[in-house]
């Protein structure tokens, strides 16, 4: 083949790529995604350089999805002054990322960290917790070469709704095929993809598509009451429990010695998801017990008649519209119960947001 | 810094530009080039970079010494200098804690109770690589083999461009050093053909060993139960796949990356796993560690001249070490001693049975002379049988190679020859269907490419139809998402 014929192959398959590239993000957007951040170890990592931040800056957030779904960052940051680090991760235990904090003798900040029940009692769990791992694992081996490949990753993911590896990378879109698989596979896919989306600060948020929907919504109702059985989670209890305890009171202490602060939030469920949870970890005998053996407070969604009877879309996770409700009674909670001050301009910012 | 990140496309592309100005010297380029290269090693952590430093003063001045030295005895003292040095290094980091475990193993079974600390040793990137690349140098200069290079702005490109300094094709100095005395620039083909094999190389590293495979196998040599053999073969085969579809595809990028500025770089794979025996499979597989081993280390101990006791000792010696290279754990001398037994045992065969070559009139008149089927008495047919036999074997090694503990590497071959109790299934039938299409793809693959290469059938083929490949391979790259990945030889 002559260098022409070459040339010729070449341009012709730079414009085929240009074509699909067009073809394959208005495909998505018709469709109703939009643009939204891979949920990744990258993204975990950038989040977990924040911590260090002066404690009067920031506030350091822990947990599972619900963390991620019903804290506000915009809010938060509007009526504090602080930043959000939203180091929370989809069904993945709080344990691990406490432990970091409170051995990581250079954090001297605030913690919050969520109590999704079926999430949080668990003793160390490595499928559970793999998350977690691999973000710390990325976090203290990150390369100066991976740090730069991460800012132009997000510059892309901010322009390109199909560069979300989750839901439109070619194994996300195989996994979604209708094939049967052999008795005893247990398989675990996500949640639909058109379930919610990701902001560049790690929040998450119900997307229009699941309101629409009803399919959605319904799958992934179906999705967050298959999770427990796929689990197969046996509520700690006794033994188990008091070592559990133990080990998240050492945590606590060792943050609060630095002169940091930790506090526990309960978000809301509803409908059976609720009940499973209030079945399987009764009040009494987890949160109350939990609060009195660590000495810290709560904040938990029933006590409080703004965020008692919000209603979550798909059981689980708030609109973002009761998202910046609950963020609000939580930082006025904060305030005037728990005496927690926030950065300088926290009072303007919070004057100006209502 | 990796092929496959958007930080490697930029940088690449300012090398190219700066390649190609016309007003700069080629002195000039030159220092850009070895610029670049640091700065592509530093990218993963700045501080190795003094060891690079370190092993390209050393050897360049020690390669000149040893060349020039007359007395016997200075000469020999040189080349045990530089062997500690770069050896010295290369088990510090790579081999410290392998040798640090196996001596405390060896106090406590004579019963001495020993617990030092463990040392936190990080493993620089390409060390391996480097070291043998500067390692033959001063040995062909103790050698005489070669001349010293004259320039040590020409040595230390050598030793760090670029392309080659992680992870290979391990390159001599015959090779790439006389490139660089007069300018190089890639003509307008070179560059296409570049391109082209670029966007092979990340379409097997990204959408074939990342994307399709690396899943597999990791779920199942990561699982600690028994399996079913279907899924212990699948997983197997996903590393099988994965492992070529990284170390190949970084080769590709690697030789494709130098074509595009102009050079040239060794093969390191000619379609593996079509191979014909184990002779066959190491002239395929990973080309300039092999034919390193065999002119480095199998030779030197005396090759086949020395006797056949001697000639198989040989052997073994060569593929333990070689096995010990890919890491410091039993498990790769254990991959290395069974391509040993392997190689040994075909060497064996073809004494006690002879190997004589029968002409293609003798074979055509034995099957005009039976009733056996023509596809059956064809040599394609028997050569395709021995080859899917040594892609069986090689696939039992690969076990030992990617298991982490010889327990796992006993639980997957127990699962696989049906010796698993209580076995659970594991994988998902879009794994397996994604496994076996993209492994039968390879076999066939390398079986109708391996008298052949790439850019033959490039050249061969409509440029439409070329067109289509191409977008193909970039789409497929674009679709999978994986970015960043490392690859597995960069810990070697």
């Amino acid at each position: 083949m002559h260098s022409n014929d070459f040339a010729k192959s070449g341009i012709a398959a730079s414009i085929l790529i240009v074509i699909f590239i067009v073809f394959w993000e208005f495909f998505w957007r018709s469709q109703g995604y939009l643009i939204s951040y891979n949920e990744d170890k990258v993204m975990w990592a950038t989040a977990r350089k924040k911590i260090y931040l002066p404690p009067d800056q920031s506030t350091v957030f822990v947990g599972d999805s619900r963390v991620k779904f019903d804290i506000d960052i915009p809010t938060w940051k509007a009526m504090t002054g602080e930043d959000a680090v939203q180091l929370a991760l989809v069904g993945t235990p709080p344990r691990p990322v406490l432990e970091n904090l409170a051995n990581d003798e250079n954090f001297h900040g605030k913690v919050i960290f969520g109590a999704t029940e079926i999430a949080l009692y668990t003793l160390d769990s490595i499928r559970r917790e793999r998350s977690a791992r691999e973000g710390l694992e990325y976090y203290y081996s990150e390369t100066p070469a991976q740090k730069m490949n991460s800012s132009l990753d997000l510059l892309l993911e901010s322009k390109l709704v199909f560069l979300e590896e989750g839901k439109f990378g070619l194994n996300a879109l195989l996994n979604t095929l209708p094939v049967k698989n052999r008795p005893g596979v247990v398989v675990a896919p996500g949640p639909p993809k058109a379930f919610a989306n990701a902001t560049i600060l790690r929040q998450s948020y119900i997307s229009p598509m699941l309101f629409k929907d009803t399919a959605v919504r319904n799958a992934t109702i179906r999705y967050w009451a298959g999770a427990g059985a796929r689990i197969r989670l046996v509520p700690l209890k006794g033994d188990t429990l008091e070592i559990f305890l133990k080990q998240m009171k050492y945590f606590i202490d060792r943050i609060k010695s630095r002169g940091g602060k930790v506090f526990i939030i309960r978000p809301p469920s509803t409908g059976p998801v609720l009940a499973r949870e209030n079945s399987m970890y009764p009040r009494d005998q987890y949160w109350e017990r939990f609060l009195q053996y660590t000495g810290i407070s709560g904040f938990y969604y029933a006590d409080y008649p703004e965020t008692a009877h919000m209603d979550c879309p798909e059981q689980s996770h708030l609109t973002r519209a009761d998202a910046i409700i609950f963020t609000k009674t939580l930082v006025k909670v904060l305030k005037e119960k728990e005496g927690w001050t926030f950065g300088k301009n926290s009072d303007s910012l919070a004057y100006r947001n209502n | 810094m990796v092929f496959n990140s958007f930080t490697f496309i930029a940088f690449f592309a300012v090398m190219l530009i700066l390649h190609n100005l016309p007003f700069l010297s080629w002195k000039t380029k030159k220092i850009n080039l070895l610029l670049a290269s640091y700065l592509f090693y530093a990218a993963w952590n700045p501080p190795f970079i003094l060891l690079l430093w370190l092993s390209t003063v050393v050897d360049y001045f020690v390669g000149r010494a040893l060349y020039t030295q007359e007395n016997k005895y200075k000469k020999r003292l040189l080349l045990v200098l530089s062997l500690i040095g770069n050896l010295g290094m290369l088990c510090f980091f790579k081999y410290g804690n392998f040798l640090l475990e196996n001596f405390v193993a060896l106090t406590h079974a004579l019963g001495i109770n020993f617990h030092p600390a463990k040392p936190n040793i990080i493993l620089p990137a390409g060390i391996s690589f480097y070291t043998f690349t500067t390692l033959c140098y001063t040995i062909d200069m103790y050698k005489r083999k070669s001349k010293p290079v004259r320039s040590f702005l020409d040595f230390a490109l050598f030793v760090t461009f670029f392309p080659h300094l992680v992870a290979g094709p391990i390159v001599r100095p015959p090779q790439l050093v006389p490139q660089f005395e007069h300018p190089h620039k890639a003509t307008r083909l070179q560059l296409q053909q570049g391109l082209f094999l670029l966007s092979l190389g990340l379409f097997m590293k990204v959408a074939m060993a990342d994307t399709l495979l690396a899943g597999s196998a990791n779920t199942v040599f990561g699982y600690a139960r028994s399996l079913p053999g279907l899924d212990a073969w699948v997983g197997v085969l996903a590393f099988s796949g994965q492992i070529f579809f990284d170390f190949a595809g970084y080769s590709t990028c690697a030789i494709a990356v130098a074509m595009c500025l102009g050079f040239v770089l060794p093969e390191n794979f000619r379609y593996p796993y079509a191979a014909i025996g184990f002779t066959d499979f190491w002239r395929r597989w990973h080309i300039t560690l092999s034919s390193w081993l065999r002119d480095y280390l199998y030779i030197p101990l005396g090759g086949n001249r020395r006797g056949e006791f001697r000639t198989y000792f040989n052997l073994m010696m060569t593929m333990l070490l070689g096995g010990l290279w890919h890491g410091a754990s039993w498990t790769f001398v254990v991959w290395g001693a069974l391509h040993g037994i392997y190689l040994c045992v075909e060497k064996w065969f073809k004494q006690i049975f002879g190997y004589t070559k029968k002409t293609t009139s003798e074979r055509e008149s034995l099957v005009r002379a039976d009733l056996t089927p023509v596809f059956v008495k064809n040599k394609t047919f028997e050569n395709l049988l021995l080859a899917l036999g040594t892609f069986f074997l090689i696939n039992v090694t690969w076990v030992f190679f990617r298991a982490k503990e010889f327990s796992t590497a006993w639980r997957m071959l127990a699962s696989m020859f049906g010796f698993s109790k209580n076995p659970t299934p594991l994988l998902s039938t879009i794994d397996i269907i994604k496994v076996i299409v993209v492994i039968t793809g390879m076999f066939t693959a390398h079986w109708l490419m391996r008298n052949t290469s790439v850019l033959q059938v490039a050249k061969k083929i409509p440029w439409l139809a070329l067109a289509f490949v191409w977008a193909f391979l970039v789409i497929s790259i674009i679709v999978c998402q994986k970015s960043g990945d490392s690859f597995i030889y960069f810990q070697f």
